[in-house]
């Protein structure tokens, strides 16, 4: 189990993160939030890149920092933008980073094989990175960090820059993955996350917002979406979510305490809460 | 040693590092080119010496008689004929007094300088004891060759692996992030540590380069120029002199160097100066961890040190100006002159063994602590 107690992040004055609590378990997690908000500062931190200013983050009861090497042994991570030597064949690099993580050199082959049929890559093994698309480097990423068969697994933006097609087999593939593992997933793109995270933590103003289920935060926001005809008026408290084409037209997705008149509530999605919670350009 | 291989493989799958290495062999090359003027001369003294031992004495001298009349022998004749042992009855005080005049405003730099003339004076004595004046070593022509040889070439090889090694260390360091790669690597199981590594493999690397510059020009010189019969001769050889501040004198070593045993020392001295500097860029590289700002960084702290050091002699701050004739650049400046007394390039015996030696101890524990804070300080990506 992964434990997050009370951890913030200072950068002189600036708070990028403020006091953070939470708890990982088995499954896969979203970490949801815009631009900004502090995602890829708290992964920062889950990888040991950065340490927090104050608190501390566990495994298993002990400090990361203090586990060093064991701890960074379980761990697979795939940053927000994944770097690669392009003079590299995916199989020479995968070596290589089986190297940094101390698997021996008939394991890490076997392992690099197996991967690399996984990802859908055995045809490009002997292909330079530089030839590749970004679709396939970005699997050999997700490679790289499966090698040592991670117990926790961390993917920074991890669709960011793949085609529709790449999203679905890669959202597959996270689904596949994180049966026996703690998979926590970043990004800002809700539909990369809602179908396939148990759980969503979600951060706002620096700070933890909620970390619930997708039902549940959905749940939070039922009776307060609504659809009303392009071109109307929208009050003080009315805030608006997104557009559609209806039957009859453009429609409004709005964000209401309270029910506009002569409108019925629609089902909120997940990309309902996350606009009304992040609207106006609140991070 | 895996991780080593694939820091040594990131160094060899860079074209521009064999082309700069390449460029260098070249120039060495050219190097040995211009020293023709003395090759014949050096050639056709080894030629008629050869066979007859290093000891000019009554046997070298008939035995120079026996060869061939020609003007040359009858030059190198009258050389050898007219040596008389020059350290019996050396007087060392017009040279420290010299020395000891400009450093007399501070008294410890000036304690220092007497201290290493009175050491000096002791060797004086011993050389005179074994004889090493009256080494032919290259005859006449010794003293222009042995300064192309130290001043010229292996200022040259030692500057080329000290650069190629200095630049290796940083590209190491900088690489990844320079590749992007730095978020994923520091996060696997070896972490930071690979910075370890690196400097490891930066430092075997740039000794190993500097090696190679020394063994294939040294290869190169020895082809053209005949050592043959010199290897045996003492490097103290009354034809043997260095000049300093216009000042002429004999090639007095702190120990009995033949010409082999001083070119193996100078060579291993080189090689731990080589690593010194690539010591140095270890400590920015590890500090600024970006390839252009650490090699900025790196000659800043070189050229600041010299500019130091001249800036102290102009003002007289002679104390200020010992300490830094300790630093590497110092060092590397005097290399026509190791292993002698130096002037006023060196207040200690050994000045460019202990300095070397200081510069590895401070750089090996300044590369420690910038590693133990690269350990503690949050990756930048």
């Amino acid at each position: 189990m992964l434990t997050v107690e009370h951890v913030t992040k200072c950068y002189g004055k600036f708070a990028a993160l403020e006091d953070i609590s939470l708890q990982f378990t088995s499954g896969v997690y979203g970490l949801l939030a815009p631009n900004g908000a502090g995602k890829t500062t708290l992964i920062k931190m889950l990888t040991t890149l950065l340490f927090p200013t104050s608190g501390q983050i566990l495994w298993e009861g002990e400090d990361i920092h203090a586990l060093d090497e064991d701890y960074r042994g379980l761990l697979g991570y795939l940053p927000q933008e994944f770097g690669y030597y392009p003079g590299y064949t995916p199989r020479q690099f995968l070596r290589y980073v089986a190297a940094l993580q101390c698997i021996p050199r008939k394991e890490a082959d076997r392992r690099i094989s197996e991967l690399l049929e996984l990802v859908g890559l055995s045809d490009a093994e002997h292909k330079k990175m530089r030839q590749l698309s970004n679709g396939m480097r970005h699997r050999v990423g997700i490679a790289q960090a499966m090698l040592n068969d991670p117990r926790l697994l961390i993917l920074d933006e991890p669709t960011a820059g793949l085609d529709p097609r790449e999203r679905v087999r890669f959202r597959n593939l996270i689904h596949s993955l994180a049966e026996d593992r703690i998979v926590i997933l970043s990004t800002h793109i809700v539909s990369d996350i809602e179908t396939i995270a148990g759980q969503i933590v979600m951060l706002r103003d620096h700070r933890l917002f909620c970390c619930d289920s997708p039902a549940g935060i959905c749940g939070k926001m039922k009776g307060r979406v609504f659809e009303v005809p392009a071109g109307t008026a929208l009050e003080e408290n009315q805030f608006l979510l997104s557009e559609r084409q209806g039957e009859n037209g453009t429609l409004l997705r709005i964000f209401s305490d309270t029910p506009p008149q002569g409108t019925v509530p629609v089902t909120p999605s997940l990309e309902d809460a996350f606009l009304a919670i992040y609207r106006e350009g609140q991070v | 040693m895996r991780l080593l291989r694939y820091e040594w493989g990131k160094l060899a799958r860079l074209p521009a590092f064999w082309g700069v290495l390449a460029l260098c062999l070249a120039f060495n090359c050219l190097l040995i080119g211009s020293g023709d003027r003395w090759r014949w001369e050096w050639n056709e003294a080894a030629a008629l010496t050869g066979g007859l031992g290093q000891r000019v004495d009554t046997d070298f001298l008939d035995g120079l008689r026996q060869q061939p009349q020609s003007e040359h022998r009858d030059y190198l004749l009258s050389a050898a004929e007219g040596m008389t042992d020059i350290y019996v009855d050396y007087d060392l005080k017009s040279l420290s007094g010299f020395y000891n005049g400009y450093v007399k405003s501070s008294p410890t730099a000036a304690a220092l300088m007497e201290r290493k003339y009175d050491r000096l004076a002791e060797r004086i004595a011993h050389l005179s004891e074994t004889g090493a004046a009256m080494d032919w070593y290259g005859g006449p022509a010794s003293h222009n060759v042995h300064q192309f040889l130290y001043g010229a070439l292996m200022r040259a090889i030692l500057t080329e692996g000290a650069v190629l090694g200095m630049l290796s260390m940083l590209f190491l360091l900088g690489y990844e992030n320079q590749q992007r790669t730095a978020a994923g690597v520091y996060a696997s199981r070896t972490g930071r540590k690979l910075c370890h590594w690196k400097v490891l493999a930066g430092g075997i690397w740039a000794l190993a380069i500097y090696l190679l510059l020394a063994a294939v020009t040294l290869v190169m010189f020895l082809v053209f120029w005949d050592w043959s019969d010199i290897w045996s001769g003492s490097v103290s050889s009354q034809f043997n002199y260095v000049i300093d501040m216009f000042v002429r004198r004999p090639f007095f070593t702190w120990a009995d160097f033949t010409a082999g045993s001083y070119l193996v020392s100078v060579v291993g001295l080189g090689g731990l100066l080589t690593v010194v500097f690539a010591l140095l860029a270890a400590v920015c590289g590890t500090l600024v961890q970006n390839i252009y700002l650490s090699a900025l960084a790196l000659t800043l702290l070189l050229c600041g040190g010299a500019a130091a050091q001249a800036l102290c002699a102009q003002v007289g701050l002679w104390m200020g100006y010992a300490l830094l004739t300790f630093q590497p650049v110092s060092v590397w400046l005097y290399v026509n002159g190791w292993f002698t007394e130096l002037g006023l390039n060196a207040f200690v015996p050994w000045q460019e063994t202990v300095g070397t030696g200081l510069s590895l101890t401070i750089c090996g524990l300044g590369t420690a602590l910038a590693l133990r804070r690269f350990g503690r300080k949050d990756v930048s990506t």
